[in-house]
């Protein structure tokens, strides 16, 4: 009797979670089809049916803001995976104890710090030792750099606890069998921690498109988050942003489990050998997805300008 | 069987030369040393000397009594809101992580997680536009619309440390307490609580101070925040002003600022630590009951 009571609070409680949750979310699904007044603000109450928010987010004025997040993520991923293994590969080959509490202590420091105050202390940092930033310059290299500071304790808290798991053994057997040391850690170390360099990434490139903070108080430059924050007003492109970013990670969720789910069949041999998953497949795919949204991303740019420069010549004309 | 020590395998290896390399760990380690002392370390210390280079003109911003008022709004209504959140994400972690089927558990820790990695200001215009639904623009702005944005907002934050914790913790544990007579609520209260305390304040700390410096909560989810500011936007106004006194006066706030919202959550974490560590006292067990109580004594 009670036992029953207390599980249908239970499923209660986790409904209404997820409600709470996802409400906001199924709101911004469904209104970012809504259209659009002239000025392009919705009142978020009525609902006509019509795509002009994922429209314009194609012609609107927000491509250099993506591009310049876009090149602003790349930089900082690649630089912060990068420094990120590095450390966590040199914390794995010799436990030090006052390595790791250095590396862990002011990982910490930045995580719990604020935006705001890692933002002030940062552009402190720059105009001692770099000067002030002009109002002509853009600052792009002190973002990059301010980014890399946000991102980098996350990063190592990723990969950070794979790495140690990973097996010494494994490295020597690699060594026996005759490949060289550089071969070998490719071989081994780097193939063990793809997954968490993977969520690295994808952290990253999280954490610069949704700053707006530390773009606004370190550089001029404009980038997507502070377009976002600029808005006076609610527009669909925003909500429909939201939705598209939303969809992207329900597909890579639903990604990881298949794979999950397809190996762990591979283990009990349910599958027979057709149907495993290739590891070096699995990499191609991966390049050829950032291959495809490269390109993807490109003729769009490509469409944007072309569109603008027709909207040019209509105003040329028109004015003339 | 003996553990071999990691430092001892190398030298046993015919391959000595190649692992020498290796043996200058902290070479491998200088990169991100050099990053951290120079951005984190080096920062921090700019940060705090030029907020003590201030004059007596820089006391103006800090001694003003509106702002001190601006920033116990902040330091409450943040301490409610990460409180509600960490007990949220810690109820629903428990319930979820009780349920046998892996992928209805994982669906449902990840559906928790997943707002997380969306646009916080196109949550919060999601957010604002569903409450603007059903309310009018007046009532919103208040207290209670402020906190829920907050708690909103910050659950996915709140639940990874927890997670990391309440996913290790041994099943032996929670069977031995169940086999000793407990149901299952005292049994969160006695083992699991106790058991990721740790995770619990790191997630509160992380939590509070997020939200205590949310410029966007006063900015962009009330409908009119103007009395409702916080001490972020009162900094992030003032940092934009190139003026040498200016900014010798926000960061004198700005440490203030930093200074009392820890002082603030290690009392929380200290006094919460001292309720349970006075439970477990004998003197006290009488005090708060339990099954044993009259034994102990």
């Amino acid at each position: 009797m009670l036992e029953a009571l207390v599980k249908k609070i239970k499923s209660f409680f986790l409904l209404f979670v997820l409600i709470f949750s996802y409400l906001p979310l199924v709101y911004g699904f469904v209104f970012s089809f809504n259209s659009t007044s002239r000025k392009e603000a919705i009142s978020g109450i009525t609902l006509t049916l019509s795509s002009e928010g994922y429209v314009s987010l194609i012609n609107k004025g927000i491509f250099q803001p993506l591009v310049n997040s876009f090149l602003i993520a790349t930089i900082v991923s690649i630089f912060v995976g990068l420094l990120a293994l590095i450390t966590c590969f040199a914390l794995w080959w010799r436990h030090n104890s006052f390595n790791e509490n250095f590396v862990s202590t002011t990982s910490q420091v930045i995580i719990i710090n604020p935006d705001i105050i890692t933002a002030i202390a940062l552009s402190i940092l720059f105009s001692t030792f770099f000067g002030v930033l002009k109002v002509t310059e853009e600052g792009f290299f002190r973002l990059v750099i301010s980014y890399s500071v946000i991102a980098l304790p996350y990063s190592i808290f990723i990969m950070l606890p794979r790495s140690k798991k990973f097996s010494r053994s494994l490295f020597e057997a690699s060594l026996d069998l005759g490949y060289g040391l550089a071969s070998s850690w490719f071989r081994t170390y780097l193939r063990h921690m793809l997954p968490a360099i993977f969520a690295s990434t994808f952290i990253c490139f999280i954490f610069t498109f949704d700053d707006f903070i530390l773009a606004r108080i370190i550089s001029n430059a404009s980038t997507l988050g502070t377009l976002l924050y600029e808005q006076k007003q609610l527009r669909t492109w925003i909500l429909a942003l939201g939705t598209l970013l939303l969809l992207f990670s329900l597909t890579i969720f639903w990604f990881q489990e298949y794979l999950a789910h397809s190996k762990q069949k591979q283990k009990n041999g349910l599958l027979n050998s057709k149907h495993l998953v290739n590891d070096k497949l699995l990499l191609l795919l991966f390049f050829c997805l950032i291959l495809v949204a490269w390109i993807v991303f490109f003729t769009l740019l490509g469409v944007g300008f072309s569109r603008m420069d027709t909207l040019a010549l209509k105003h040329e004309l028109t004015t003339q | 069987m003996k553990k071999l020590k990691p430092s001892t395998l190398p030298a046993k290896r015919s391959k000595q030369s190649l692992f020498s390399y290796f043996d200058l760990s902290f070479l491998w380690l200088a990169p991100y040393f050099v990053f951290a002392i120079f951005f984190t370390i080096l920062s921090l210390f700019l940060l705090f000397t030029n907020s003590l280079s201030a004059s007596s003109h820089s006391l103006k911003l800090v001694s003003n009594s509106t702002v001190l008022w601006i920033l116990i709004r902040s330091i409450w209504t943040s301490i409610l809101a990460s409180i509600i959140a960490v007990v949220v994400a810690l109820l629903y972690l428990w319930f979820t992580l009780q349920i046998t089927s892996k992928i209805i558990r994982n669906f449902l820790i990840f559906s928790l997680t997943l707002p997380f990695f969306i646009f916080t200001i196109s949550k919060i215009w999601a957010l604002k536009g569903l409450f603007l639904q059903m309310f009018s623009p007046d009532t919103l702005n208040s207290y209670w619309f402020m906190i829920l944005g907050m708690v909103y907002l910050n659950l996915p934050l709140a639940s990874i440390p927890i997670y990391g914790v309440l996913r290790d913790i041994p099943r032996g544990l929670i069977e031995a307490s169940f086999n000793l007579g407990y149901g299952p609520v005292p049994t969160f209260f006695k083992v699991v609580v106790p058991y990721s305390l740790k995770a619990i304040f790191k997630s509160f700390a992380v939590v509070f101070l997020t939200s205590s410096m949310f410029i966007l909560v006063s900015e962009k989810l009330l409908p009119n925040g103007e009395h409702f500011t916080m001490i972020a936007n009162i900094i992030y106004e003032f940092t934009h002003s190139f003026n040498k006194y200016d900014f010798s006066q926000i960061t004198l706030l700005v440490v203030l600022t930093l200074l009392v919202l820890i002082l603030v959550c290690s009392l929380c974490q200290f006094l919460v630590s001292v309720f349970y560590s006075l439970k477990n006292h004998r003197s006290l067990k009488l005090l708060f009951g339990g099954k044993h109580a009259r034994s102990v004594s």
